[in-house]
């Protein structure tokens, strides 16, 4: 048995209940790694894998893939997702989700919610601690948002506006 | 939607696609940093205002401006750096009553767009009224410290705020240019602004480090003898003049002697320094270069003095 393998994850994709795929995973120190990703032939086109990739990176972590430079669908799937290249060796190319996009898609819908009523913002703004922020608006999100997603965005929002002044 | 009375206008982002205002939720700031933008960064410090930032069109501002109520502005300094503004600022601000908006740039923003008068008059007074909301500080009335440069800027300044008074605070330009040379501010690196905003050419950007910021010292005293104010006060005369300084600016200085002496021991940009007066090594450092500033300000400099 390798080192890594008693870290890999098989999980199921389910659509209304029934499995369509699956997404295999390894938990490696610094990231989740995609070592594989299927969906049933019957399956495929309605959204079961990029639904899969959402919830894979709700949960905060950055995550990699490694995709076969020869195989431009493919590619173009974890492009879609929010992936971007980060290294090749010429025939593979390994491309890395800083974990916070999921959130931040699904932050969209919140920061709507939270710029429209005036009791929620001073409800908020009165937390000082960003785990404790963070806890609350995944919760007021709900799925596929994590605390954890949401601490990402905090940490992508306090590098934007960084960029912005220098 | 506009945001709510305690939203503050915290940045104008200039984009290809139009501009947008940012505005970030700042109950209860006092925003008396020597610098708005500090106050600015400490408001990002809040994991509330990282997150929930609201962006709204740059055209919007004048209907978002007007959905709350403001503390009205009440006076504007100008000023040639380093030249006792940011202790003036200092000065208003350690009043609770007042909201003093030091360097804000969400105004600069607005004041450089290029746009017809009729446009661009109500958009500056609306990034005031959007800057001066009290948001629960209890303050009822604002004051703008202005950015050196938009000394070149006055006129429409005035126009947008002709009941409101402006001091003008100046100061002998080779101790300007002694101070710069000794830790620069944005307008005397050269790139950091574009140079028409501080009435320069593009081929001055090439000048030798010290004859550059001589020439944009230079650019900022001319502005300032051409300037129509209610006062010029030279910096050596601050202390002395105070008082009338503040009055002018509808401050009893008389009424609030103790803060306001508390704030002169302090350095105005690093209140936690004691504030020392250094004139004359100013004077000393820069001799090297007193014949090009005498060249290049003299005169400016003496239309000014005659106004002091």
């Amino acid at each position: 048995m390798g080192a890594h393998e008693d870290l890999e994850h098989d999980l199921p994709l389910l659509r209304d209940g029934c499995e369509a795929g699956s997404l295999r995973i390894r938990d490696e120190p610094a990231a989740l790694r995609v070592l594989g990703l299927v969906v049933d032939p019957a399956e495929r086109g309605r959204g079961v894998g990029s639904a899969a990739v959402r919830d894979l990176v709700a949960r905060g972590r950055a995550v990699l893939v490694d995709v076969p430079l020869s195989d431009p669908d493919a590619l173009g799937f974890w492009v879609r997702c929010g992936f971007r290249g980060v290294a090749s060796d010429g025939n593979v190319l390994t491309l890395q989700h800083d974990g916070t996009g999921g959130a931040a898609a699904d932050l969209a819908e919140v920061r709507r919610r939270v710029l429209a009523d005036v009791a929620l913002q001073d409800r908020l703004a009165a937390i000082s601690e960003a785990p404790a922020l963070a806890r609350e608006v995944a919760l007021l999100a709900g799925p596929p948002v994590t605390a954890e997603g949401v601490l990402g965005a905090l940490t992508d929002a306090r590098r934007a506006w960084w960029q912005r002044w220098v | 939607m506009s945001p709510g009375g305690d939203w503050l206008p915290a940045h104008v982002d200039v984009r290809a696609a139009g501009e947008e205002v940012v505005w970030l939720h700042a109950a209860g700031a006092r925003l008396d940093d020597p610098f708005f933008a500090q106050s600015v960064e400490r408001l990002l410090r809040r994991p509330f205002s990282l997150l929930f930032p609201a962006r709204t069109p740059l055209e919007r501002l004048v209907e978002d401006a007007a959905s709350a109520p403001i503390a009205p502005l009440a006076g504007m300094v100008a000023h040639v750096s380093r030249c006792g503004s940011t202790l003036v600022a200092q000065w208003l601000a350690s009043g609770r009553d007042r909201l003093v908006l030091s360097e804000p740039g969400p105004l600069d923003a607005v004041l450089h767009l290029d746009l017809p008068r009729e446009r661009h008059v109500p958009l500056l007074r609306a990034v005031v009224a959007g800057l001066s909301r009290p948001r629960g500080t209890g303050a009822t009335r604002s004051f703008v410290k202005l950015d050196a440069w938009a000394l070149n800027s006055l006129p429409l300044l005035r126009e947008a705020f002709p009941d409101v008074p402006v001091v003008l605070l100046v100061r002998d330009p080779l101790e300007v240019v002694v101070s710069q040379l000794r830790m620069r501010g944005a307008h005397a690196v050269p790139g950091v602004l574009p140079p028409q905003r501080l009435g320069l050419t593009h081929e001055q950007l090439a000048l030798p480090p010290e004859e550059f910021v001589v020439q944009v010292v230079a650019r900022l005293t001319e502005a300032a003898a051409r300037a129509d104010v209610d006062l010029v006060v030279d910096h050596a005369d601050l202390p002395a003049r105070r008082d009338h300084l503040l009055a002018l600016l509808g401050v009893d200085a008389a009424q609030e002697r103790e803060a306001l002496d508390a704030v002169s021991g302090r350095s105005a940009k690093n209140p936690v320094l004691p504030h020392v007066d250094d004139r004359s090594d100013k004077q000393r450092d820069g001799e090297h270069l007193r014949a090009l500033v005498e060249r290049v300000s003299g005169a400016s400099w003496r239309q000014l003095q005659a106004r002091l």
